[in-house]
């Protein structure tokens, strides 16, 4: 199965609900800066609004990353519209809420179910260049952390802005002393 | 804490016979004679580092090693900075080489430790002289801290550099120090990745970095 790291966002155009308006999307909209583009089966489910309910907290922090949210899932952009007019906890989405009827972007992605109209709980962070620099595909039923996705985004930046030469640390007191091991021994 | 390097055990589990055999040929090659000088406190750490200082003390007869308390000796204290401990500064015989570790150099930073044994026992690699150049440009002091996890071989990497940059140019200090057990300084510096660098207590330089990179960062200071 082919990965999708590396690849680059294609041409598109969709209409989306943003802060009480509709407006037209493109590629060109998801250059220039960080973007999350965030797949959910459908509008007016149970599990969707917690997953977007907790992207909507975290807002602050992706954006203060120079990132950017798109939420996107298989409605209208009319039905995000509905949605957000039913529900306390959509109308307090602040980020672009598109919508891809026609599968187009989901088909892109690689996550449209095609039989059901849906897409399933796809994740993807794209780099200012729109590159896939990382993804993750999740079952209908399984959510997403938006606090987690917040760290991968600054981890990616770290990376973007500073190349590979880092390890990612993970502290953990009392800890026994690692083995030594002269590997590097060449150095000397 | 016992403060005598007889007074611990000789041999370190740490250092597996495989290892020893890997650190002896490397410390055949000093030429001079080095002087392990660590700081220990009642912790486990300082119990555990102490062992592995008499172990690695004992592979050559160019190396000793010597204990002391904090507050013992003011002058060791602020030059290894004691309020990290287990701290160890690694001295040309009596004199201090200005390479420090904080922490046991386990996992890969064996490989600085040795890189720093080989700088003051003049054993290590000559450097080619644009290197030695770029270093001679570094003309105010510097204190070099690097901050590491022990999994980490770009940390090992950049900890040889600093050292070998502290023990070319007598106005750098070069500090290894395993971040895991400094909690504070994880918080200070907000650590999430490593290697991570504090020059002078307050710039910050993320990532590894080459010779040749680090010796330009500090020459711009």
């Amino acid at each position: 199965m082919p990965h999708m790291i590396g690849k680059q966002l294609e041409p598109f155009s969709v209409m989306g609900y943003h802060q009480g308006e509709f407006k037209p999307f493109t590629q060109q909209d998801l250059l220039g800066h960080w973007s999350v583009v965030f797949f959910y089966p459908a509008d007016f489910t149970f599990v969707c609004p917690t997953e977007l309910k907790d992207l909507a907290e975290q807002y602050q922090g992706f954006q203060a990353e120079g990132c950017e949210i798109y939420s996107v899932s298989e409605d209208t952009h009319f039905v995000h519209k509905a949605w957000a007019d039913a529900s306390d906890t959509i109308k307090a989405v602040a980020y672009p809420m598109l919508g891809d009827p026609a599968g187009a972007l989901a088909r892109q992605f690689g996550v449209l179910l095609e039989e059901e109209g849906q897409a399933l709980r796809g994740t993807f962070l794209l780099d200012p260049d729109g590159k896939i620099v990382l993804y993750e595909i999740h079952d209908l039923g399984i959510g997403r952390s938006a606090g987690e996705l917040l760290r991968k985004l600054q981890a990616a930046k770290f990376v973007h802005e500073h190349g590979d030469q880092v390890c990612p640390a993970h502290w953990h007191p009392g800890e026994e002393t690692l083995t030594p091991s002269l590997d590097l021994v060449g150095l000397l | 804490m016992p403060l005598r390097p007889e007074d611990h055990p000789a041999k370190s589990p740490l250092i597996a016979p495989e290892l020893e055999d890997q650190l002896k040929p490397l410390l055949d090659k000093l030429s001079a004679p080095v002087t392990l000088v660590c700081v220990l406190d009642e912790g486990e750490k300082s119990a555990e580092m102490a062992a592995f200082v008499n172990h690695i003390a004992g592979l050559s007869p160019q190396l000793s090693c010597k204990f002391l308390a904090p507050g013992e000796d003011p002058g060791t204290d602020e030059a290894l900075d004691a309020s990290l401990l287990p701290a160890t500064g690694i001295y040309a015989g009596e004199a201090f080489g200005r390479m420090v570790f904080h922490g046991v150099p386990g996992g890969k930073e064996i490989t600085g430790f040795a890189g720093a044994l080989l700088n003051a026992g003049s054993a290590a690699k000559p450097l080619d002289k644009p290197t030695l150049k770029d270093i001679a440009k570094i003309k105010k002091p510097v204190d070099i801290r690097v901050c590491v996890s022990l999994a980490c071989h770009h940390c090992a990497q950049l900890v040889m550099s600093a050292q070998r940059v502290a023990w070319e140019n007598p106005l750098v200090t070069a500090h290894m120090i395993d971040a895991n057990l400094y909690p504070e300084l994880v918080a200070k510096y907000q650590i999430q990745r490593v290697p991570l660098t504090v020059v002078n207590g307050d710039k910050t330089i993320p990532g590894g970095k080459t010779m040749a990179e680090l010796t330009t960062l500090l020459a711009k200071l």
